[in-house]
């Protein structure tokens, strides 16, 4: 009883949070004002839009449909997926708890799913994971909840761990081609982790094949896979046909923000920094991602638009500021800006082993090799690095990492067989970093 | 513990399978962005059994109406993207007509492969009388095209095709949700009398929850006569979800199936399921069939979520009768006339024909269970007591689909 005079008490208080229109309260104004995406530019008649209309109404209407908010929950991952507006991720999560909120999960395993997947697009993978573990005692037969659980896994570094749990989201997952594009897409991912590159594009081939044999592929997962194999193909140091490929992602999806961004860095790898930068500004404009943001700016410094660079250097750290406040959302990513460009060495340091506490994957473990280095701390970045490199991914980045950090600590031996590596992988494989590397290989005799 | 939800509430797939839909795949090159997501989809959508229903046809009772819907709350903006027969699904009604658990003939329904939103589907209906792997010969075998959905403010009209030979009708499309219920005050109830404390007074929301959505219904309108057989007047029905056992995917991608005939769901009673059997056991309960159940294979598990919800031993035998003793089918009696649709009906009602005798599209199902649950403490339900549109007065006797409306017009219903 006590709980359901509590919820009765939140329902208002959350539901204004989320969506209100009729009431006054000015924390709910304030809320709905900061939370609503833009979407002046979504058509009146698009299916998406009117789906959330919907079921914003109803909770309107109802602020206890559970059913509604779990919908409207999947709903919001979804756009934000498609517009990289993070505003749906924060009125997924609170969807996705006032769904619990009104109905536990035991009585609400939708909820919880839900909850777990906004836990993970938030990259909170801890809170996923566990989510997911929660989801498998109350539906262990189920292929959805081992496919929750393994993705977290893998950004948690868990990748034996999460290896067990596809192999049990296969056997319980069932035989629809979204179930089995689903696997194939899993299976690429860790057959890239693991350096096995072909094995990785034959699965997102595959993935890409089971989507265009339904009746209506799905464009976002379509994309996704066009835009996989084209960063396989880029790692290969193969831009042609990465550009191919991302060329068919923006085909399916022009505005796709990372395809967008993409495009810029092969076309800056083809030498075409003008296209470049037109592909990095329409990224940046439709999302402004601290890395698509940052490569904007090394673009701009390279062709002598000095002003412009700073704007978005600035911009990057603004971002950073305002993920620091909203959440982690941003950490790795601004650890390595100041990182490449030397800049805030000890903060970048303190903002990857933060991370690193928490996400143990190899790319954390990179980046606070990286941030180590240039915080001068040499052991801990040659001990990071190892970690980084172990499931022998054919990442350029992780082997020039991997190198510079060898050639730090005086083993040039090992550091010229990274760098040797990681120009033969991908000659290109950076705007700033490729060339430093070049030289430092150089260096080395 | 009460778990006092039905079927629909807790296998809500077609939420479940958005919500999948969502994961994410953050393929995290080290540059890439972090929202580099994609989609998939680990639930068996098509194959989720919402409601069955079989009564005879109020407009003519020498022909008995044969109902069920699956992969329930669509929302109607989504009829384009969503409303398609999956062609993997072989659709079943069980007929079991001589007085035991096992059933004696089958409706078998699949679905040519969508090849266009806008071009029908063709349905294949096949009535056969076999017993276990035995072929036996058919009673009707004809081809009859899908309604096929749209986004405009007017819905399509039914499409209903009638086989010259045999006289049975069919229908398959989108079609409104017939279902009502109001699940949150329902879970709410359940919840005070897990904590000792039934509070009736949380069923006053008098809200559908399930109101304003879709939901994929398949119909059959089929005389009298090719169903009975040694148990006279009396059928029991049991709708259920079948693939095929084996799926091998080929190096190239193709998904090529073989072998028999694996059950994914089935649905009699309505919430013997959900209501009655315990969680771990509910895959287990839908892969059995009715006679499992009357070998008494669930019975323990049923009797002691009953024993748990305070309901007496007579309205436990009651129950038993209706869905355990000789298996969870929905049986009618065709010799009792019926001459509406069951709204406003409630198992009260003078001269009441509804469920348990069979179940109309109209019948308020879930108070019917609620009255014999709480052992007639609870006469109005969840009072919610009709859906939120006509049903339509002729077969298939769906109501029309919700249709997208535009903004400012209420579209949800509920």
């Amino acid at each position: 009883m006590k709980k359901v005079l509590l919820i009765k008490f939140l329902m208002p208080v959350i539901y204004a949070l989320l969506f209100s229109v009729s009431c006054n309260s000015t924390l709910e104004t304030v809320a709905s004002n900061n939370l609503k995406p833009n979407t002046a530019e979504k058509s009146a008649k698009n299916p998406a839009t009117e789906t959330i209309r919907f079921l914003e109404e109803r909770i309107k209407r109802d602020p206890e449909d559970y059913i509604a908010y779990n919908k409207l929950a999947s709903e919001y991952l979804r756009q934000m997926r498609l517009t990289g507006d993070a505003v749906y991720l924060e009125m997924a999560l609170r969807a996705a708890k006032t769904s619990l909120e009104v109905l536990p999960a035991q009585q609400n395993k939708e909820g919880l799913a839900v909850l777990a997947l906004a836990k993970y697009a938030s990259h909170e993978f801890s809170e996923s994971r566990d989510y997911a573990k929660q989801l498998i005692e109350l539906d262990p037969n189920k292929g959805y909840a081992y496919q929750i659980l393994g993705d977290a896994l893998v950004e948690l570094g868990e990748y034996t761990e999460a290896e067990e749990a596809f192999r049990k989201m296969k056997t319980l997952g069932g035989i629809q081609v979204f179930t089995q594009a689903a696997m194939e897409q899993r299976l690429a991912r860790l057959a890239w982790l693991k350096g096995e590159n072909a094995e990785a594009k034959n699965h997102f081939s595959t993935a890409l094949k089971l989507f265009h044999s339904m009746p209506e592929p799905p464009s976002d997962a379509t994309s996704y896979c066009s835009w996989q194999l084209g960063k396989i193909s880029f790692s290969e140091g193969d831009y042609k046909t990465a550009e191919k490929y991302y060329k068919e992602a923006l085909e399916i999806f022009p505005e796709y923000a990372a395809a967008l961004a993409s495009m810029g860095e092969v076309r800056a790898a083809l030498g075409d920094l003008t296209g470049a930068i037109e592909f990095y500004e329409r990224a940046v404009k439709r999302f402004p991602d601290i890395t698509f943001v940052a490569a904007l700016g090394d673009l701009y410094k390279i062709t002598g638009r000095v002003e412009e660079a700073d704007r978005q250097y600035e911009l990057v750290e603004q971002i950073g500021r305002l993920s620091a406040i909203n959440g982690t959302l941003y950490n790795r990513g601004l650890a390595m800006f100041y990182a490449d460009h030397d800049l805030k060495t000890n903060e970048a340091y303190q903002k990857a082993a933060k991370e690193y506490e928490v996400r143990k994957d190899i790319y954390g473990a990179d980046a606070l090799a990286w941030t180590a280095l240039k915080a001068g701390k040499i052991d801990e970045a040659r001990e990071k690095s190892k970690e980084a490199t172990r499931l022998g991914t054919a990442d350029a980045i992780l082997l020039y990492h991997a190198g510079m950090i060898a050639s730090a600590a005086g083993d040039n031996l090992t550091a010229r067989r990274y760098l040797q590596k990681a120009l033969a992988v991908n000659p290109k494989f950076s705007l700033l970093q490729a060339e430093i590397c070049r030289k430092t290989l150089e260096s080395l005799g | 513990m009460i778990h006092l939800k039905l079927k629909r509430i807790i296998n809500a797939i077609s939420v479940l399978a958005l919500i999948i839909g969502m994961v994410l795949t953050p393929f995290s090159f080290v540059k890439a962005a972090d929202h580099a997501e994609s989609t998939s989809v680990a639930a068996d959508v098509g194959a989720d059994l919402a409601d069955t229903f079989v009564f005879l046809d109020p407009n003519d009772n020498s022909k008995v109406i044969l109902g069920m819907t699956f992969e329930g709350f669509i929302v109607p903006g989504q009829a384009g993207n969503f409303s398609f027969f999956s062609p993997d699904i072989t659709y079943r009604f069980e007929i079991e007509n001589s007085g035991d658990p096992i059933a004696d003939r089958f409706f078998d329904i699949t679905f040519s492969p969508q090849t266009s939103r806008s071009v029908a589907q063709t349905a294949k209906i096949e009535y056969t009388a076999r017993r276990g792997l035995r072929p036996a010969p058919f009673f009707a075998k004809f081809n009859a095209p899908t309604t096929v959905p749209n986004t405009s403010p007017t819905p399509p009209p039914f499409v209903v095709t009638t086989d010259p030979v045999s006289q049975i009708s069919f229908f398959a499309g989108l079609t409104d949700d017939p279902f009502y219920f109001d699940s949150v005050a329902f879970n709410r109830f359940t919840a005070s009398v897990l904590a000792g404390n039934p509070n009736p007074s949380v069923l006053n929301r008098a809200r559908d929850v399930f109101a304003g959505y879709n939901v994929h219904s398949i119909a059959l309108s089929v005389p009298a006569q090719l169903l009975r057989g040694s148990a006279g007047n009396m059928i029991g029905v049991n709708a259920v979800t079948l693939r095929q056992r084996t799926t091998v995917r080929q190096n190239n991608g193709d998904l090529v199936k073989s072998g028999d005939l694996v059950q994914v769901d089935r649905g009699g009673i309505p919430a013997v399921n959900t209501v009655l059997i315990p969680y771990p056991r509910k895959n287990e309960f839908n892969a059995a069939t009715p006679r499992d159940d009357a070998n008494l294979l669930f019975a323990d598990s049923i009797i002691a979520t009953l024993t748990a919800l305070g309901t007496s031993q007579s309205n436990i035998v009651i129950l038993a009768n209706i869905a355990v003793f000789r298996g969870d089918y929905l049986r009618l009696d065709m010799g009792t006339p019926n001459m509406s649709q069951g709204f406003g009906e409630r198992i009260t009602t003078p001269n009441y024909t509804g469920f348990p005798n069979g179940r109309r599209i109209g019948d308020d199902s879930v108070d019917t269970l609620m009255y014999f649950v709480t052992n007639q403490a609870i006469t109005m339900g969840d009072n919610v007591n009709s859906n939120e549109v006509p049903l339509t007065n002729t077969f298939p006797f769906y109501g029309r689909p919700h249709q997208p409306l535009d903004s400012g017009t209420d579209p949800t219903q509920n």
